[in-house]
């Protein structure tokens, strides 16, 4: 049975298994789920009524999380005394850069199963300005259990959200257990931005989570744009972001624009470039996505950009490519040395290092793909094309 | 003490408040406490005659007709958000103004824009609607909606109603899933 915002229905007794899930389903790692048991006054009361990937049971083992498949285990039978609703809430990572809110998924879905029940609670994430949403609740009513859907929340994030249950979640993480005098020193904070140095490259651990989402954004100074009086442009740089991909199996591809080569996310290359920049308006330059949890079908992506048109005024465009992985420091690579006349840059590379993924700053300039192709041994045969 | 009302239960105003005769109804909710499209919910009451039909068009009282011919049944002004101390929103009703041939006032609300911002009352909590005495300023009566609300998205409250020389208030707590157009085929606008 579908349930729309509002509705609500019964849940029986005994187990219940909620899962949380999200289209595209490769986006779930960039996702937290909690839960929050409340009391009649609608807060959470006691230490572990707060259920998250660090306290992922309340004391009673009522509602069980398995962060990893974003799913609660339910034991209506288990709920203490003065526990009359469970609200089950999804949020993005803030670790997550650039995904600010569910816009940017195409549906949310909240599924209620037991032996007798199947609830299908489906959520259309377009136009969404939230970054937090109450999804659903249990509640008990008239002694029995059922779900209400609700799919509301806060733009602000899960801070508002668990505030409103009378939950800090800056104060959520859970405690360290030992006493001062038996911890090791603690791990010096992780830098959240680093600049990488040609030959010094950085390798990025897998998170437990999977990495998830890598973002990598090419941004420059787009020079004098003039709009003319039918909003035609002239003058200013445009730069063209792109990848040649060697997956595992040997499988090569090349996303950019040009030749409307934008690759896609959820199967090979899993690699796509968001839509290209060319207007010179956009703040944010051009992006393009890895697919982190299929890193493992990955060999190697070489990140360049290239001048389709115009003259190659690198120095001019201070162009600049962050790569960012979900939980991982921003790696910054800038293209400090130029060259002119050539309209190719081979900016970095990313391989595939036991699982890890090593950047490493390249900056190397080429007269175009063939070029560079050969420079890097990708083996591609190369024609002319226009966008 | 104000009679305290359950679904179905009724109680006489008149022995309630021997002498009543103008007569605050405030009707109540609680705001959204989350981010996205404030609920507008717009009360709305209906002087019907012995056939349970509106006794004519000015006597649907709601956002856009504030008031009866005779005023016997005035709307405060809409209350857009439902933010603020108190009742939400009020209707007044002078009973010695109402027509002869009315027999009952029905209280309602329903959700503005309900559709475009798919919203209904499985999302309202704590709705209640009370009266109160306007000469002494006294609760008579009160009713908590306590009904467990899915996809309505309008919701008649109660309804004041003539028993001989007596007025009567009747918890009702039912809703309609198409909003305003439910209440207007019920009542016949």
């Amino acid at each position: 049975m579908d349930l729309q915002s509002g509705q609500n229905a019964p849940v029986g007794g005994g187990l219940v298994r909620l899962a949380l899930t999200c289209d595209p389903p490769n986006q779930a790692a960039s996702l937290d789920v909690s839960a929050f048991m409340l009391n009649a006054a609608g807060r959470v009361s006691g230490d572990g009524g707060f259920v998250f990937y660090g306290n992922p049971s309340d004391p009673a083992g009522a509602v069980r999380l398995d962060p990893v498949a974003a799913t609660f285990q339910v034991d209506l039978a288990r709920v203490p005394m003065g526990i009359e609703r469970v609200v089950i809430a999804l949020s993005i990572d803030p670790g997550v850069a650039g995904l600010r809110a569910f816009s940017q998924f195409r549906a949310l879905r909240l599924s209620a199963t037991s032996p007798n029940v199947d609830l299908q609670f489906p959520v259309v994430a377009a136009g969404m300005t939230e970054s937090a949403l109450i999804m659903g609740e249990l509640y008990l009513r008239n002694g029995a259990w059922k779900l209400r859907a609700l799919g509301q929340g806060f733009v602000g994030g899960l801070a508002p959200l668990a505030r409103n249950y009378g939950v800090d979640v800056s104060e959520a993480a859970p405690a360290p257990a030992a006493a001062p005098a038996q911890r090791p020193p603690a791990p010096p904070t992780a830098p959240s931005r680093i600049d990488l140095k040609k030959r010094e490259p950085i390798s990025l651990e897998k998170p437990a989570k999977g990495f998830g989402q890598i973002e990598i954004n090419l941004n420059w100074t787009r020079g004098q744009v003039k709009r003319g009086l039918f909003g035609g442009k002239s003058g200013g740089i445009d730069l063209d972001l792109g990848c040649m991909v060697e997956h595992a199996d040997g499988d090569k591809d090349v996303i950019q624009a040009l030749g409307e080569r934008f690759g896609r996310l959820d199967a090979a290359p899993f690699a796509k470039l968001l839509g290209d920049d060319r207007t010179g308006e956009s703040d944010s330059g051009e992006t393009l996505l890895i697919n982190g949890d299929r890193w493992a079908a990955f060999k190697r992506v070489l990140i360049y950009a290239f001048i389709y048109d115009g003259a190659p005024h690198w120095a001019a465009a201070n162009a600049v490519v962050t790569v960012q992985a979900p939980g991982s420091p921003e790696l910054v690579v800038a293209l400090d040395e130029h060259s002119t006349g050539k309209g190719m840059c081979a900016i970095a590379l990313l391989e595939n290092d036991g699982g890890r993924i090593r950047v490493t700053k390249l900056v190397e300039y080429f007269a175009a793909h063939p070029q560079m192709d050969e420079a890097y041994r990708f083996g591609f045969q190369w024609q002319a094309g226009r966008k | 003490m104000p009679v305290n009302l359950t679904k179905g239960g009724n109680v006489s105003l008149t022995k309630e408040a021997p002498g009543i005769s103008k007569i605050r109804f405030g009707l109540g909710w609680d705001a959204r406490s989350t981010d996205g499209a404030a609920f507008d919910l717009d009360a709305v009451a209906v002087v019907v005659g012995a056939n349970g039909k509106v006794l004519s068009q000015p006597y649907f009282v709601f956002f856009n007709n504030l008031a009866t011919p005779d005023k016997s049944v005035v709307h405060q002004g809409d209350n857009r958000t439902g933010a603020g101390e108190g009742d939400d929103e009020v209707i007044e009703v002078d009973l010695p103004k109402l027509p002869a041939e009315s027999a009952k006032v029905v209280f309602a609300a329903t959700i503005y824009e309900a559709d475009t911002r798919k919203q209904n009352f499985g999302q309202v909590a704590n709705a209640y609607i009370r009266a109160v005495d306007e000469a002494t300023g006294a609760e008579v009566m009160r009713f908590d909606l306590s009904e467990d609300f899915s996809t309505e998205t309008s919701l008649v409250f109660g309804e004041l109603y003539r028993r001989e020389a007596e007025w009567k208030f009747k918890a009702v707590g039912a809703g309609y899933a198409d909003g305003l157009a439910g209440l207007v085929r019920d009542y016949g606008v």
